[in-house]
């Protein structure tokens, strides 16, 4: 399995998706943004689908559309009220925009269907470059932007009184999680970005008791449901994005129980 | 010396006038209550004071200089906001305040975490620190806040409807906690509030806000039926006992 070259180029590809979608999801999370998430990748379709009927790379497309939704939504939004609002109307429009071009494009079905389901496999070197420059980016970013992120999605009335500006923190998050959502769409597809992004960030939220184990145990988990998702896949014969969903979805319900089980644990010690 | 100066102060959001003309004085290591109904413009006036809201140079001085720069000496806790959903630890919470608004990773240093501690044991709350926040009641909450605005030793501290979620008990312990602290550290707290007679035993003065106004003085000269009338516009009757204010329509 790993002497093939696709193979490596998927475990690759796959390996630098889940470690951005892991760091990402968890401020997702405590943002409660994962809408927003969710949201971008179906703006990104019609980024992507556009990008090929006039014959530009589909990676480009949805990545400058995804770019474009998350600083506008940024920028209309900036506090938790307002945003449902804002992000359903970007979604609800690009959707729309999004069919229209479909209209016209009706030639390689099975490359819609990659685009909304993903295939890790059929990652290309061109696309994989890209997937490498995009992670460089957003860690790069974050090693400077962490502090003040964190500060602003925990204690966002504190934050501006401090003199954080809200508005900038938004637009410039949702700019990193519209280049993580472009990403994880060559590996999960556009309709399941939310289980790689917001899965295992869940999970990490609801075991980990400080900021740094709840990053890297959402990347841990990240790794290993995509890189599990695809051995499975090579053995069952089954899609990746199929294996990747159900991981996270069994991992999220495992986590409940053993959070659950752990608070009655302390209860019942607080009681003897 | 005067902790905050408000000087012909004029506070708008958007286009509405919350508060106009507003002149007033709070000196140091005084305990201030503010009162008035819902949508009065009790945040807005402290979201003023703190320099969120932005108003006319020189208006507003908080211990002598702009909102702005003062803010390092300003202790803040905003109102009620739902946190049962963190499972982070009292500790990492209140430490994501800690130069949260420069660049860079949210690391601690061994000095952070010394004077996380220390607030922590001023406040009576050293346990709550590796307590996640979920399994906080709302009492325990609000004193892991006052612990984090004591952070960066501030001279006063602005407190938004703490008592909004909380049990009388709690709002007891929260009030000697805070007395104990003024007396202690020479603060000067305000606190907002819809009812001021948990205050009563702790209060200095009262800022009493409404239809665009603002009275500050003692709660004997302000919480009067006259003076009320006055403040709002339409007939208000103040009943005092002992150790309560019982404001009503006069209607």
């Amino acid at each position: 399995m790993f002497s093939l070259e696709f193979m490596q180029t998927a475990f690759i590809a796959s390996g630098i998706v889940a470690v951005i979608c892991g760091l990402i999801g968890y401020f997702l999370l405590i943002r409660r943004e994962t809408f927003a998430g969710h949201a971008l990748s179906h703006v990104g379709f019609a980024g992507a689908t556009g990008a090929s009927l006039i014959g530009v790379s589909p990676f480009l497309g949805l990545l400058i559309f995804s770019l474009c939704a998350g600083g506008l939504i940024g920028a209309i939004g900036p506090k938790l009220k307002d945003r449902d609002i804002a992000i359903g109307l970007v979604l609800s429009t690009s959707m729309g925009l999004g069919l229209l071009f479909l209209h016209f494009y009706t030639r390689y079905a099975s490359q819609v269907t990659g685009l909304l389901f993903g295939n890790v496999f059929a990652v290309d070197t061109q696309t994989l470059y890209g997937l490498i420059i995009l992670s460089i980016v957003c860690c790069i970013a974050m090693l400077f932007f962490m502090r003040p992120l964190l500060f602003a999605s925990l204690q966002p009335d504190l934050a501006e009184a401090k003199g954080l500006s809200l508005r900038r923190v938004s637009i410039f998050f949702l700019g990193l999680v519209a280049c993580v959502t472009a990403a994880c769409v060559q590996v999960t597809g556009v309709l399941l970005t939310f289980s790689l992004m917001v899965g295992p960030a869940a999970v990490a939220r609801q075991l980990s008791k400080t900021v740094w184990k709840g990053i890297f145990l959402s990347i841990f988990l990240a790794l290993a449901e995509t890189w599990g998702g695809i051995i499975i896949a090579w053995i069952t014969d089954y899609p990746v994005s199929f294996w990747i969903s159900l991981l996270s979805f069994v991992t999220y319900i495992l986590s409940l129980l053993v959070s659950k089980n752990l608070s009655f644990y302390k209860k019942a010690r607080k009681v003897n | 010396m005067n902790v905050i100066e408000c000087q012909n102060l004029d506070v708008r959001l958007g286009s509405r006038i919350i508060l106009s003309r507003l002149n007033l004085e709070i000196k140091e290591n005084q305990f201030i209550g503010i009162f008035g109904p819902n949508g009065s413009g009790k945040t807005t006036f402290m979201k003023a004071l703190l320099g969120i809201i932005p108003c006319a140079e020189n208006k507003i001085k908080i211990l002598g200089n702009s909102p702005y720069k003062a803010r390092k000496q300003i202790g803040y806790i905003p109102q009620y906001r739902d946190m049962e959903s963190f499972q982070l630890a009292g500790r990492e919470f209140i430490a994501t305040s800690i130069r949260g608004h420069k660049w860079g990773l949210p690391f601690l240093t061994k000095q952070d975490l010394y004077h996380i501690d220390a607030v922590l044991d001023h406040v009576h709350a050293k346990e709550l620190a590796g307590v996640p926040l979920s399994e906080m009641s709302g009492g325990q909450r609000q004193r892991l806040l006052l612990a984090q605005a004591l952070l960066g030793n501030p001279q006063l501290i602005i407190m938004d409807e703490p008592f909004s979620n909380l049990d009388p008990k709690w709002v007891k312990i929260i009030l000697s906690l805070l007395k104990e602290l003024q007396e202690r550290r020479g603060l000067t707290i305000l606190l907002s509030t819809h009812d001021l007679n948990p205050l009563m035993k702790v209060m200095d003065q009262v800022i009493c806000i409404g239809n665009q106004k603002a009275i500050l003085g003692d709660v004997n000269q302000v919480m009067t039926s006259d003076v009320l009338t006055q403040l709002y516009g339409f007939p208000i009757e103040v009943v005092k006992t002992d150790q309560h204010l019982f404001v009503t329509t006069a209607c």
